[in-house]
């Protein structure tokens, strides 16, 4: 419990001094939002009237206040752009990005239990080879391009999936899973690849463990030795690795969105930076870093509950 | 290497070859290691001489040549405009190594010289760092470099900043890890007792006993500053056209998709096959570094 508390505590810190850091760092950016918003032929009356609105000619610490204080109760702004709650408009957009994230999880954990299992009972014969020279490569592949091929083969030359766009999956799951299913294989692969590494050595290690030869010993079946005695002991470094694997899946979710115009977060904060729209892009990452630490934080403790030693 | 300026007993090593010479050794006996370096080299190569390697001019539209497949003049096609593409992926190398390298050189100081601080001195200020870090590390590295592009404007350097410092956690966690391992060494002890100033320890001693596990780091820092650099290219925040960038070619091909797939194909296979040869790199350098190696070598 105590354990739990100060590991919040870390984690709204950690919130916090990401926000500070964000809110100057936007403040200094060259080019004036209120210009923005006004256009091109505003005239300085006008500007200065929306300099007023959005409180952009107090002093730079009173904004900061301002907004630290409406954060607490849990606000995140108005957006300039759109003249929306930052809320509503991340509310709109949060289902397909979550729905593409929980996707994306699913099918690399798949993909990175499959092969470093197969590697690992395989080890030093031909298919631990070829499954080491398949993530090397994938690797190398940024999430991206392996998009666009994707979308190439499948959407353009195949017609099997459309290009882009969204449904929600669970109001519509045919619809929502033929959008779901090339972004969320395009992310998931990335992650796939980096736990099959961690799965493969892990359970190299517990192959090798006393347990395994005491349950092959009392006739356990081959089977039953590598996926229930050997494998839930490789599984915690797994959980680490999801967890930390999140980060790269959050970043990854706003370059995929932009692949197969998807909406979501990820085109949300982009359109928002070309648009100095502030309060968007400091609510869109600040829900994104929660969640990441919120991700962190559960895996820590999913960590403590599968290995008991931990909570010391 | 200074590794000899403490009075060791006599039991240590006889004239051997330095350590550094002995892993550069197991590194090119390594099959893996010898792929990665010929890749990089030839990378390197791109990036030094463009001119010389390269068949056309990558700015110049050939009239009439607008997304031709590849053949006869075009060994890679051209794009929307006539330009080779050949030519526009060889000189897309110079941009992605530099982000590279300004990347690594930017982490290895922000990052790891902090995280060997913290590790040595395992002080309030060096640990205050790493508390940085630590937030650093909960954004994700793309919002990093789309924040700092906001704010300072697109542009390599600021791709550059925004690689390196999303890559500074890493390095700091694992130099901090090696300086601490350092620090409980008897030989730190000893160049203490022997009353050294403790920046000579951390400088002469500290950090180059540490480095090992850190330059594999480095080495992982490099191909994730190309991928970060590809990706931020690709959303329009990095290299501004008509530059050639790998990433922003990429962007360009998704509006021809269906008519070119060399468009597409390319500059993608140019980003993997580096990145493939400095994890190869990599890795070889890891099993090099590590002593107990020398046997299988």
């Amino acid at each position: 419990m105590r354990y739990l508390a100060s590991r919040l505590l870390q984690a709204v810190v950690v919130v916090f001094g990401v926000a500070t850091v964000m809110f100057f760092l936007l403040r200094a950016v060259p080019g004036d939002p209120a210009a923005v918003i006004a256009g091109p032929n505003a005239s300085p009356a006008t500007i200065a009237a929306l300099r007023a609105e959005y409180h952009l000619n107090q002093p730079l610490l009173a904004q900061y206040g301002n907004w630290i204080a409406s954060l607490a109760t849990g606000h995140l702004g108005t957006s300039i752009a759109y003249q929306e709650p930052v809320s509503t408009l991340i509310g709109q957009n949060f289902d397909p990005t979550l729905q593409l994230l929980v996707a994306a999880v699913i099918i690399g954990t798949a993909i990175g239990l499959a092969l470093g299992v197969i590697a690992a009972t395989h080890r030093r014969k031909t298919a631990d080879v070829v499954v080491s020279a398949f993530t090397a490569g994938t690797l190398g592949m940024p999430a991206f391009w392996t998009g666009l091929l994707l979308l190439l083969v499948f959407a353009v030359k195949l017609h099997w999936v459309p290009s882009g766009g969204w449904a929600n999956v669970l109001t519509s799951p045919a619809a929502g899973l033929r959008t779901l299913v090339l972004p969320a294989v395009t992310l998931g692969l990335g992650v796939g690849v980096v736990q099959a590494r961690f799965v493969r050595s892990a359970m190299i290690q517990a192959l090798d463990g006393d347990y395994v030869r005491t349950a092959r010993a009392k006739g356990a079946s081959e089977r039953s030795v590598v996926w229930k005695h050997a494998l839930r002991n490789a599984l915690l470094p797994l959980v680490t690795i999801t967890g930390i694997q999140v980060g790269v899946l959050l970043g990854g979710a706003v370059v995929i969105e932009e692949v197969f115009n998807r909406p979501g977060l990820g085109s949300v904060v982009a359109t928002a930076i070309s648009n100095r729209d502030y309060p968007v892009v400091e609510g869109v990452i600040l829900v994104l870093v929660a969640a990441f630490c919120l991700v962190n934080l559960l895996t820590d403790v999913a960590y403590s509950f599968i290995d008991p030693r931990i909570r010391r | 290497m200074s590794t000899t300026a403490l009075p060791l007993p006599a039991a240590a090593a006889p004239a051997v070859a330095s350590p550094w010479r002995r892993a550069g050794r197991r590194l090119i006996r390594q099959p893996a290691g010898v792929i990665g370096l010929i890749i990089f080299v030839g990378y390197l190569a791109m990036a030094l001489f463009p001119s010389l390697i390269a068949p056309h001019n990558p700015y110049r539209s050939f009239d009439g040549q607008a997304l031709k497949p590849p053949g006869g003049q075009f060994l890679f096609g051209t794009d929307e405009i006539g330009r080779d593409i050949l030519s526009r992926v060889i000189y897309g190398a110079r941009p992605a190594l530099e982000v590279g390298f300004a990347a690594v050189a930017i982490g290895a100081v922000i990052g790891a010289l902090t995280g060997f601080a913290a590790g040595y001195y395992n002080n309030r200020p060096a640990n205050a760092v790493m508390r940085l870090w630590d937030g650093v590390f909960a954004v994700p590295a793309v919002l990093i470099g789309l924040l700092l592009a906001a704010t300072f404007g697109p542009g390599i350097t600021v791709v550059a900043v925004a690689v390196g410092v999303a890559a500074a956690p890493a390095l700091a966690r694992i130099a901090r890890a090696a300086a601490l391992a350092e620090g409980g060494l008897g030989y730190v002890e000893a160049a203490e007792a022997l009353g050294y100033r403790r920046r000579r320890i951390f400088f002469r001693h500290v950090i180059p006993n540490a480095l090992g596990s850190v330059i594999v780091q480095l080495a992982l820092t490099m191909a994730f500053a190309i991928l970060l650099e590809s990706a931020l290219a690709f959303l329009g925040v990095s290299l501004q056209p008509p530059a050639a960038s790998w990433g922003a070619m990429l962007a360009d091909s998704r509006s021809y998709i269906g008519q070119a797939w060399w468009y597409g194909l390319f500059p993608g296979l140019a980003i993997t096959l580096l990145v493939l040869g400095i994890n190869l790199l990599a890795d070889a350098a890891r099993d090099a570094l590590d002593p107990r190696s020398e046997r299988s070598a």
